[in-house]
């Protein structure tokens, strides 16, 4: 099923939660919606079911417009960070609901529900009581009910906020995997850009009721146009780097580097240069003709060592993984390296309406 | 258990207001009632001429079944009507703040005031029957009728927003998501009525099922103004026997059984919904 939304604009009276959104999802994809709260994520999510009407614009499954079609007309899915499960029905039978509703045959219904059950591996558990399982059993009830009745479409409303961090990422993988077998076109909100990351084909970042970027997880991690997408998903170092005539950067602290596209900028300006934690390499001695900095501040990650280092009056975070992570204490004097191909931001006040 | 005589007596001086309370104010009187209604002048046993009485003479016993009816009937009318109304109210539509207020009006207006807005509009000559005549239709008779259709009526008009008003509340406490969720696997308005604002609401409308009847079961002004000469209820027997005849132990045992069958209501109230508690948190996890 291929998603396609036009210009959607939603309002709840005076306050306006989307602005003329457009957006296309691919048969089969996973996008994820991102973006911090009142962001319009949800609203957008929900006008897809149905359950918000948008003010104008347009949503079509497969070319027919769905603008009319009632909630319950649309086939499709949906799981709610409140698993939404109904309290007084067994497990089998809050599967046997959309089904019902669909007129599905008996045998048939039996069949397709311990084929659902099997698939989250909850299959000894139809004639229980969602209250008598854990939060992630019953959010994986909440998957098998809505695939179960074999939807056009798959909606997650923030599907794992609810539950404990060991958790959210086991049934994050178990989700993942469960889409690409069904390969239901699915679209997923979340606040959580680590989640986000990990399950999406492609996300969209979005911010005030509009879509600020979009692309797959790679492309926006590492090559985000925005300073705001840059610091949304995952860590980074946002410096301001003085252009000069031949192309090169100069970064604070002295270093001349290659950008990995020409900025926008014009000689003698600053440009906005992203650089990543993990992209920082922290030196004994800093490079002749370059300033050094002082470690302010280090921080055990587990996997890796995060240093905070003041340098000509910025704060750059390095992370260190490996042997050598330890070996510095706050107070030392370092050289801070970065590689070439530094990625040049775009200045978001061009990019972003308030 | 060993405990303290210090620490029982505080422990009772604690209980004291409450207990106390029911004790003097409730158990006191009630005891006294159902003591009256087994006492003689002849002897000191517990005698149970006046139950038997009332269950063989044929005017006491149809008063009875009558009394039971006319608590029966109007709970039936209540539910029926308030229970639809109530999942109308929970819903957002254009008025609802007007209409929210406006359906609360019978809740305020005394039964009594409510027998004669029905004997105006309903009783032969009143104006129903004064409009229907106009077109030639002739209606049926409903006030002081053997059936106590008008009893019903007045009782219902009275019932049927206290039922909402409940119902509503349990409805109003139904997750969104929930009706979300029904309505993504393809249920409409009336299915999710049925499938899962009925259950869910359960509790709420047994608990409104359960204040009707017994208002019913011991209602006076309503049956006494629109009730037929015979049957009559037995709370209207108990005036007659107490204050026109005297006869008090009869009041005290025709008192005795109605609180019997309101108490026996009750219990099956709470056997029944400590079943579907059950079926909620059987083997919950701590």
């Amino acid at each position: 099923m291929h998603i396609s939304i036009e210009k959607l604009r939603a309002e709840f009276g005076s306050f306006v939660a989307l602005h003329g959104v457009d957006l296309e999802v691919r048969p089969g994809q996973l996008v994820t919606l991102l973006g911090p709260s009142g962001c319009g994520k949800t609203t957008l999510l929900r006008s897809i079911a149905g359950i918000v009407h948008p003010a104008s614009g347009d949503i079509r499954f497969d070319g027919r417009r769905m603008n009319d079609v009632p909630v319950e007309k649309r086939n499709i899915g949906m799981v709610f960070q409140t698993y939404a499960l109904f309290p007084h029905m067994t497990i089998a039978k809050n599967l046997a609901f959309g089904l019902e509703m669909r007129r599905t045959p008996r045998e048939e219904a039996r069949r397709r529900i311990a084929e659902a059950l099997s698939l989250v591996e909850l299959e000894g558990y139809a004639d229980r009581y969602p209250r008598q399982l854990s939060g992630g059993q019953q959010q994986r009830v909440a998957l098998a009910r809505a695939i179960v009745v074999e939807p056009d479409v798959l909606l997650f409303d923030e599907p794992l906020s609810n539950l404990d961090a060991q958790l959210r990422e086991n049934l994050r993988e178990d989700l993942k995997a469960l889409q690409r077998r069904t390969g239901i076109t699915s679209v997923y909100v979340t606040h959580d850009q680590a989640e986000a990351m990990a399950i999406a084909d492609h996300i969209v970042v979005m911010r005030k009721g509009r879509i600020v970027e979009q692309g797959s997880p790679q492309a926006l991690y590492r090559k985000p146009r925005q300073r705001y997408v840059a610091e949304f998903l995952g860590h980074t170092n946002v410096v301001e780097a003085r252009r000069q005539s031949d192309g090169l950067l100069v970064l604070p602290w002295g270093a001349l580097r290659r950008p990995a596209a020409p900025p926008e900028a014009p000689s003698g300006m600053t440009a906005l240069v992203s650089i990543r934690p993990e992209d920082i390499h922290v030196a004994a001695q800093p490079t002749p003709g370059e300033e050094a900095g002082v470690i302010e501040d280090v921080t055990f990650l587990g996997a890796s060592m995060q240093y905070r280092i003041r340098i000509c009056g910025t704060l750059i975070r390095a992370n260190v993984a490996g042997e050598r992570a330890d070996q510095f204490a706050p107070g030392a004097t370092v050289g801070v390296m970065a590689s070439d191909d530094l990625h040049v931001l775009r200045d978001d006040q061009r990019d972003v309406q308030p | 258990m060993t405990r303290p005589l210090r620490q029982r007596l505080v422990l009772l001086a604690l209980l004291a207001p409450g207990v106390g309370y029911l004790l003097v104010f409730f158990g006191v009187p009630l005891a006294r009632v159902v003591l009256a209604s087994v006492s003689s002048a002849d002897s000191w046993l517990p005698q149970f001429g006046h139950y038997a009485e009332v269950l063989t003479t044929p005017v006491y016993r149809e008063g009875l079944l009558f009394s039971l009816w006319l608590a029966l009937a109007p709970t039936l009318v209540a539910v029926v009507i308030g229970v639809p109304l109530a999942a109308l109210l929970v819903r957002s539509y254009p008025g609802k703040a007007f209409f929210g207020a406006l359906y609360k009006i019978p809740l305020v207006v005394p039964s009594i005031v409510a027998a004669f807005v029905v004997l105006i509009l309903l009783d032969r000559g009143g104006l129903a029957h004064r409009w229907a005549a106009l077109v030639g239709i002739s209606l049926p008779r409903v006030v002081r009728d053997p059936a106590g259709i008008g009893i019903i009526l007045a009782s219902a008009w009275k019932n049927v927003p206290f039922m909402a008003l409940i119902v509503a509340g349990s409805m109003a406490a139904i997750s969104e998501d929930l009706h979300r969720a029904a309505r993504t696997l393809g249920a409409g308005t009336l299915t999710i009525f049925v499938r899962i604002q009925l259950p869910l609401a359960l509790p709420g409308i047994t608990a409104a099922s359960l204040l009707v009847f017994i208002t019913g079961l011991g209602a006076f002004a309503i049956p006494n103004l629109l009730g037929p000469p015979y049957p009559l209820p037995l709370s209207v027997h108990m005036y007659d026997q107490g204050y026109r005849r005297g006869n008090w132990p009869l009041v005290y045992a025709m008192g005795t059984m109605l609180s019997v069958a309101a108490i026996a209501i009750l219990l099956a109230y709470h056997a029944l919904t400590r079943r579907t508690q059950h079926s909620l948190t059987a083997g919950r996890d701590a």
